[in-house]
Formats: C-alpha cells, structure tokens, sequence
C-alpha cells in the first residue's frame, strides 16, 4: 500500500468511517448519476441549439440556397446537424469531465468515479471511445447497459470496450456498511 | 290581346276563325241600342245626373251666400287675413302634438320590445327555473345569512361585554411586536459573520448529510439489484463485488490515481 493509501486509510479510521474498498460501482448507482449528467447534458443542447438558431437567423444561409438553387438545405440537414450536435456535446462533456478529474458532475453526486481497469485514470482517446460506446451499448434494446447486472465486474459492453470500469469513490458510516456486510454475509450464506 | 289581334291584325289568327267571326259580324241583324243596355247602366246614368243637380244647386247657394273664411282651413294659406302669430302658435302646437305622439309610441314600441324579451328569457330559462329550487334555495339563503348576522351581532355584544376584544387587541398589538423584533434579531444575526459561517456549515453538513443517504441508498439497491439478477439467472452470488485493479493491481492502486477516498 503505497502512502496516499495509508493515508487514507489512517484518516478513515481516525474519523470513525470507513471506505467502500473501491468497489465496482452497481446498476442503480450508474444508472441514477446517468440521469442527473443527461440533465446537464440537456441544459446545453438548450444552449448550445439556441446559439445555433441565433447564428442561423443571423446569417440565413439556408434561405439564400433556397431562393438561389431551390434546395432545402436547412430543412434537409436538421435532423443531421441535430444528431451531430447531440453526439458532439455529449462526447466532450464526458471527454472533458472523465479526463479531467475522473468523474461528471452526475457521477460526483454519487460518489463514483471512472477509471481504467488498472486503475489509472482516463486518457482522452480512450474517453471518446468509451463515450462513443454508450451508443453500441444502448443500440441492442439497452442490452449493453443491462449487462452490468450480470456481468462480475459490473462492466458494461463500453466498459469493457475501453476497458474502463466505474467504482464508488465515497466513504460511508460503520454502520452502513457494518448492516450491508450482515446482509450480504446472510445471503451468501 | 285575342280581340287586338281579331280588330287590328287578322294575320295572327288562324284562317278558319277569321272567315267565321267575319261571317258572324254580317249575319247579326239590325236593333235598338239603348234597348241592349244592361239596367245597371241606366241606373248609373241616373246617379250622375243626380248628383250633377245637386252640384249645381250647391253652386247656386254658394254664389248667393258666400261662407265666412275665417273658421275655414284656407284660413291657414299665406292669403289668410289671419295675424301671423296665430298660425305660428297653431303650427307649434301641432309640432308638439305630434312629437307627443311620436314619443307616446315608441314608448310604447319599447315597452313592447321589454315585455318580449322578458318573455323570451323567461321561455328559454324555464328548464333551469323549473328544475332549480331557486325560490327554495334563496328562501334558505335569506334564512342562514339572518342567522349569520343575528350571531354575529350577539356574539360581538357578548366579546365586547367580557372585554375580550380588547384583550384580543392587545394580544395583536404584542404579536405584531414581537415579529418586528424578531425581524430585528433576524437581520442582526445575518450580519454577524460568525452566525453565517454557523448557518453556512450547517448547510454543508445538512448537504453533505443527504448526500452519503443517497450514495448509501444507491449502494444498497445496486447490491439487491445484483442479487436478485443472480438469483433470476441461478448464478452464484460473489461474497463481494470485485475492485478495481484487483485482478490488474499490478500497474496502479486506485489511490495513486487521484481517488478521493
């Protein structure tokens, strides 16, 4: 154990709590921190839509297609520079966050935190391919999100195509964990 | 326009009809004309000439004795030798007459247009009043606001006879001034900064509070969500959810990554 760790562990143990061991964090805890980064995710499509449509009535680009070549220009490309956008703004918000200080402000809430199965932190390659994923894991009927349900080291596909892993970050009281040690000592027995 | 065509233009008519209405005309034998005329002529006649009599005798009399024409209509023409202020008060008269008259009948054409209305309202309300009580329900009305008031004014005779509104005066009078000095004390506390850093830590601490409830309710449904897929799925439960790096620990701890914990 190198000294961060004695350290924490020494300051665990002076205040009386103790750490979750860095556990692989479960369906529920991912599944809500997910909920709260779309959130902010949906705050700057706002954003960042409403910044468009104010470029685009500045300069109407678009009209000038369809009164000089008569192409719906704007009409055929929104859907596309919509999905363009969604992707951009989600990947970077992710990329940014993940590389940063390991976690979104979702995940933070939590107390989780992404990082390699090695346990370093992520690099930005290797968050834009994770992000990316999220879309092969959600495009099988959410299969690949499922999946951390079963699978032993609660990864899902994108985890285990960037081979990430996600792991609580947080310290609880001894008689949280003290209870959910009992529970699982009963069940396993 | 048969008979034009017969007098005036026999080419209209067919040939065989002209021939025998011409023959007809020759065949008719000579009479007396006064003798064809039918008795009601001659009583016409006889009419005409009565009253060309008596028109004349009229005539007569009225060139021996002319009427008098100051009660006569003419009198009102412009050659009337009567003053000028009599027509000009008659004409006025007659003005306001008519103006009365006009008013009197649109008085009454309004009176009229009332009496429909209502009449009509009352048509068309009918199946609301006639399936309302209303009569009951306003008899009710009068009744509990009777009441209202009858209690009202007893029981603010009564208060005012035990001197309790004045009593209940007062007590809104030292309400009112405690609020202002606890707005008072409020605002003192605000401006202490070891108070804000008080109320600022407790808010931390209320935060940071919810905040590990969450984390430990999210912890907990994740261990029963992961049990209870592998008891669906009859796989075996691990004693523990593996940690990161355990199966690779070889190249980083969690910790010398920058792990808060």
């Amino acid at each position: 154990m190198d000294m961060v760790s004695r350290m924490d562990t020494t300051d665990t143990v002076n205040r009386g709590i103790i750490a979750p061991a860095h556990m692989h964090a479960g369906f529920a805890s991912r599944t809500l921190a997910f909920m709260l980064d779309l959130l902010v995710v949906a705050v700057m499509l706002l954003v960042a839509v409403l910044s468009l449509q104010l470029i685009g009535a500045f300069f109407p680009i678009g009209t000038l297609f369809a009164h000089l070549f008569g192409i719906d220009l704007a009409g055929q490309l929104r859907s596309l520079i919509a999905l363009a956008v969604t992707i951009v703004v989600f990947v970077a918000y992710n990329t940014f966050w993940w590389t940063m200080i390991g976690e979104t402000p979702g995940k933070a809430a939590l107390g989780l935190r992404v990082v390699r199965t090695s346990g370093e932190r992520l690099t930005v390659p290797r968050s834009i391919v994770r992000a990316l994923a999220y879309w092969l894991s959600a495009l099988p009927l959410f299969l690949g999100f499922v999946w951390i349900l079963v699978d032993d080291q609660r990864q899902g596909w994108h985890d285990k195509l960037a081979d990430t892993c996600v792991i609580y970050a947080w310290q609880a009281h001894p008689a949280t964990r003290t209870t959910h040690t009992d529970e699982q000592a009963a069940q396993a027995s | 326009m048969e008979s034009l065509n017969v007098d005036g233009d026999r080419r209209d008519l067919p040939s065989s009809s002209a021939a025998s209405a011409e023959q007809a005309i020759h065949d008719e034998p000579a009479h007396d004309e006064l003798a064809d005329l039918p008795p009601d002529a001659i009583g016409a006649l006889a009419l005409l000439g009565l009253g060309l009599l008596l028109e004349s005798s009229t005539w007569v009399a009225r060139q021996a004795n002319p009427p008098s024409r100051t009660g006569d209509v003419a009198a009102y023409d412009g050659r009337s030798d009567v003053p000028q202020e009599h027509v000009t008060r008659r004409a006025l008269v007659g003005l306001i007459v008519e103006t009365r008259a006009r008013a009197r009948s649109r008085r009454e054409a309004a009176r009229q247009a009332r009496r429909d209305f209502l009449r009509r309202l009352s048509e068309a309300a009918a199946p609301v009043t006639n399936w309302l009580p209303v009569e009951v329900t306003l008899t009710a009305a009068e009744i509990l606001a009777d009441y209202g008031q009858k209690t009202v004014t007893k029981t603010v005779a009564r208060l005012a006879q035990h001197g309790r509104i004045e009593e209940e005066e007062a007590r809104a009078l030292a309400q009112q001034a405690i609020l202002g000095w606890m707005d008072e004390a409020i605002t003192y506390a605000t401006r202490n900064p070891a108070v804000r850093d008080l109320v600022a830590q407790h808010g931390e601490e209320l935060a940071a509070s919810a905040l590990d409830d969450l984390r430990t309710r999210s912890e907990s449904m994740d261990t029963w969500l992961a049990q209870a897929t592998r008891k669906v799925l009859k796989r075996s439960i691990p004693a523990h959810a593996p940690a990161a790096g355990e199966k690779t620990l070889g190249t980083a701890p969690i910790a010398a990554s920058g792990s808060g914990a």
